[in-house]
């Protein structure tokens, strides 16, 4: 998942904190900033969520405001431990998995939606293939590619039968045959062979966005019943009943993979794979009302820990403890009230006054007070699992020139932007996978090396920084992008001698340029969608509608290809970590660090960890009661739950 | 004044529909789409999502859509909100940006009126003097600066009123004045202006020479006069008021439309763009002719035909 850094409004009322901060608010405490007494009603607690969000639908979500919310009102199969992320049972009380690592089989607990109806594994296997249904229109489709077949059906390829080979026929043949079959009809982008559910291809034709319904529609009726090679061909357009998950019976689901996929069980965290109430969309679509607007608080229907029970756009949402969640015992917070206040300063001073008990986890804390609140005890900050790095379009003279993009990376003086700009602590890095993310040790390569860089730089064949020919480095308009850009221009020129010219431009404008792949260099942060390496990995594979370097090499892709079939952890991570010193040496980006959260929180709130993913369900949290009389004199042992097992 | 107000209504429609085309295409102009996003959507999702908004067809035939849907009260809904419709955003943000806009102009009224009262009837006195210079300080100040001074004050410091937020009175206190105290100040010169024209005329020395009173002197013949410069200023500025601040329903953190322009087009939420734009214009157009009555009502000599 990317973002970009907000910086939005906010301004002056910096001045406000800046000054008010002197003074101790009433019913604060020394060494807290801001009231330390649980000001809302008992077991009610206030979060800044900072922005409205786009949807509360799992499946069509694609922001971290609404992802927020969703994962506090949809339970899905398994959940993350809140400190260490580990997978934990959830509505599924266990799974299995088959001995080649493709088929995850799960078996569901008795569960029910918010309005009393069961929740079943056909609810699952309606809601995951609801996201792949092109229809659907889900930008977050993409996550669903792990199951079998779901690819071909979000991008409406033809699936084609009738197409017999034989075992052991070389795929390119077979391939070459069905491509040359479609081709006197219509442009043919690729043919994918499939063995499941029956032997077939899949087609995926070419042309324009908006000339394939036609070319498909012309394909169908060409080829459909054809009869070739002794039978008669099947062509249609992939439907949803190719898509590798069904439901074996109301509490089994069974998951079929494109391999063996072995951060599939983290993905199944995420919240696209979260369950939506079918019933009630079919409800509502007979009602004649917008299905569009099922999470209304007036329709929705839910299965997780918390209801949504109001909703004013813009200012609040209010959330009630769902007394139907399964794990409804443990919950201990009543009512949650999450604020869309965008401003970081206004957050900040709503934080001081007592109205909010957390910050939140989508906006930030104002970077000009980041070291002034650093040692207030209520100040947290931990690592989060996203790196801000540069893309660098690989075709675009002179960074066309491996040897000269190593040398730029090389003469970043990380830790010193780390210092001087960013300034919260994230940890520099030269590598774009961070450290030990799912085991992986990263490779450790320096994060400053100006006298390499020269030397790379003659190896490049510029015999002085003044012989690069100029070039433009692009970020989206964003006070703290800036400052690291004019760092970077400056590093450039004083380690190298380049020269560097550097543009803002609005998000829109800069994102279409980033599709388009005009510019040269230009910023990107990149978060993980699931702990492992291979969220950072695939982003250069060259498929990856998300590799924005136009760099690409076929052995890369083969070893990751290869890497996601080992069965052994260690092997795997090695290959990943040949895959990331290409990556190294090719240098199609630049990073910088991994990122860190910092967050207010109140010490009376308790049961909130900080993790790689910024994930908190409020399922944890609670009031430590003793805060309501006063400061106590020891604080409470914040202990995580333990690890549940796969009972 | 029947007829003038017909016709001038009847005018509107042309105007609206002016502004209306030009911020569809101006808005379509822009680089990017609504669905530009940093995450690759497949093509087929993508097409499907401009299809589901009518985005497929050509512009020319989407500009006559909306034209067709605007007419029947159809304004279409947000893009980046997909379950709202822009006719529900504006109507949840908007009662709250009038009430926010209701406490400034009051405030804004209340002060600058009187605040120039005093500067003319005392002029080049030290009430003059006094009450001009904090008018001074009041525009130059820009709200950005008072806003979070008054949180820092009276929310941070003294805890009389929330640092920000919505819902009773005491959310809508600071707020409101730091709205209003700008337009305050220009209508504390403006009326002291306003009023000093008037102050020496002969209908003012008639009504001295009648020996009525100077209170009665000031409020029913002064005022009537001196306000004329004040109307003025105020159709637009009552507009501005109610239609909302960007900067401080950011600072404030409330749920008003202020800051909706801004965002939906950075959002390219091109009918959200569109709903506000023609609820701005509708605004402004009506206080204008709301002004052109009040005219009529202030000065004898203008007559409506």
């Amino acid at each position: 998942m990317s973002f970009r850094r907000h910086h939005r409004a906010t301004v002056v009322c910096g001045l406000v904190v800046s000054i008010a901060v002197a003074g101790c608010a009433p019913n604060g405490a020394p060494g807290y900033f801001g009231t330390v007494v649980p000001p809302h009603p008992p077991n009610e607690i206030w979060i800044n969520n900072s922005n409205e969000p786009e949807y509360l639908d799992p499946g069509k979500l694609s922001d971290s405001a609404g992802s927020s919310l969703v994962w506090n009102m949809f339970a899905g199969l398994v959940q993350a431990h809140p400190q260490d992320l580990a997978p934990m049972p959830d509505v599924a009380r266990s799974w299995d998995v088959s001995p080649d690592g493709t088929v995850f089989t799960f078996k569901l607990r008795d569960s029910q939606w918010s309005d009393g109806r069961a929740l079943t594994a056909s609810d699952f296997e309606w809601s995951w293939k609801r996201v792949v249904d092109p229809a659907t229109a889900s930008k977050y489709g993409s996550m669903m590619y792990v199951l079998r077949n779901a690819a071909p059906v979000n991008q409406r390829a033809l699936w084609v039968r009738g197409v017999a080979w034989e075992t052991g026929e070389e795929e390119e043949e077979v391939t070459a045959s069905i491509a040359a079959l479609f081709e006197e009809i219509a442009p043919v982008e690729r043919v994918a062979t499939a063995e499941w559910p029956e032997r077939g291809a899949f087609v995926y034709l070419g042309g324009e966005t908006e000339e394939r319904a036609a070319y498909r529609d012309r394909a169908i009726e060409a080829l459909d019943g054809r009869s070739y090679a002794g039978g008669a061909l099947s062509v249609e357009v992939a439907g949803l009943d190719l898509i590798g998950v069904r439901a074996l019976d109301d509490h089994t689901l069974e998951a079929r993979l494109e391999g063996p996929i072995p951060y599939f069980i983290n993905l199944v965290t995420f919240y696209t794979f979260l369950p939506v109430p079918r019933h009630l969309m079919e409800q509502l679509e007979a009602e004649g009302v917008d299905t569009e607007r099922w999470t209304k608080p007036e329709h929705i229907v839910s299965n997780g820990a918390y209801n949504l029970v109001e909703h004013h756009f813009r200012y609040y949402y209010l959330f009630e403890k769902n007394p139907r969640y399964w794990d409804a015992a443990s919950v201990r917070i009543e009512k949650v009230k999450t604020l869309l206040v965008e401003s970081y300063n206004t957050s900040l001073n709503l934080y001081r006054a007592g109205e909010f008990d957390w910050s939140g986890r989508n906006g930030s804390l104002p970077s000009e007070f980041m070291a002034f609140l650093e040692p207030f005890r209520d100040f947290q900050r931990y690592p989060y699992g996203s790196v801000y790095f540069y893309w660098i379009n690989t075709e675009a003279p002179p960074l066309d020139n491996a040897k000269l993009r190593r040398a730029l990376s090389m003469a970043i003086d990380r830790q010193s932007i780390v210092d001087n700009v960013a300034q919260a602590d994230q940890t520099p890095t030269a590598d774009l996978v961070p450290d030990g993310l799912g085991g992986y040790e990263g490779l450790g390569t320096s994060i400053f090396d100006p006298e390499g860089a020269r030397e790379v730089l003659r190896e490049a064949g510029y015999a002085s920084g003044a012989d690069v020919p100029s070039f433009t480095l692009t970020y989206n308009t964003s006070e703290g992008h800036r400052q690291i850009a004019e760092a970077v221009q400056q590093m450039w020129k004083d380690h190298l001698g380049v020269e560097v010219q550097i543009e803002n431009q609005e998000w829109k404008v800069y994102l279409k340029n980033l599709q388009l792949m005009d510019f040269e260099i230009s910023r990107m942060g990149w978060i993980l969608d699931y702990a492992d390496p291979y969220t950072f990995l695939e982003l250069l594979s060259e498929h990856n509608g998300n590799n924005h370097s136009n760099w690409s090499s076929p052995e890369y892709d083969e070893l990751l290809l290869e890497a996601n079939t080992l069965p052994d952890p260690a092997e795997r991570l090695a290959l990943f970590r040949k895959g990331e010193a290409m990556v190294r040496d090719a240098a199609p980006l630049i990073p910088f660090y991994v990122y860190t959260k910092s967050t207010m929180i109140k010490p009376y709130l308790m049961g909130f960890w900080g993790n790689y993913q910024d994930r908190h369900p409020w399922k944890y949290f609670w009031i430590d009661e003793r805060w309501y009389d006063g400061v106590p004199e020891q604080t409470l042992p914040n202990d995580p739950p333990a690890h549940t097992p796969f009972s | 004044m029947g007829l003038f107000v017909l016709r001038r209504v009847a005018q509107l429609v042309p105007t609206l529909f002016v502004i209306v085309s030009i911020s569809f295409f101006i808005i379509r102009l822009s680089p990017g789409s609504p669905f530009t996003s940093e995450r690759a959507i497949p093509p087929e999702v993508l097409a499907d999502l401009e299809a589901k908004y009518g985005f497929d067809r050509p512009l020319m035939g989407q500009y006559f859509l909306y034209l067709g849907n605007l007419v029947q009260g159809d304004l279409g809904m947000s893009t980046k909100y997909p379950q709202m419709s822009v006719t529900e955003i504006i109507s949840l943000g908007f009662p709250v940006t009038i009430q926010l806009g209701a406490v400034a102009l009051v405030w804004a009224l209340l002060l600058g009126v009187n605040g120039g009262i005093i500067g003319a009837l005392r002029q080049n006195t030290k009430w003059d003097h006094g009450a001009m210079a904090v008018a001074m300080v009041g525009i130059s100040l820009p709200t950005f600066v008072l806003g979070p001074l008054l949180v820092l004050v009276f929310a941070l410091s003294l805890y009389i009123f929330p640092p920000g937020l919505w819902g009773t009175w005491r959310h809508i206190l600071l707020p409101g004045i730091t709205l209003g105290t700008a337009y305050a100040a220009y209508i504390a010169r403006l009326t002291r202006g306003g009023m000093l024209e008037v102050v020496r005329s002969d209908f003012v020395r008639t009504a001295r020479a009648k020996g009525l009173g100077e209170l009665v002197i000031t409020w029913r013949h002064m005022l009537k006069g001196g306000l004329l410069p004040v109307v003025t200023f105020l159709g637009p500025s009552t507009a501005n008021m109610l239609v909302g601040s960007v900067v401080i329903e950011k600072i404030f953190a409330t749920p008003g439309i202020g800051p909706y322009l801004v965002d939906a087009a950075f959002n390219r939420d091109y009918f959200l763009v569109m709903g506000i734009v023609l609820l701005y214009s509708l605004f402004l157009l009506t206080m204008n002719l709301v002004v052109d009555l009040v005219y009529g009502f202030l000065d004898p000599r203008i007559r409506f035909e």
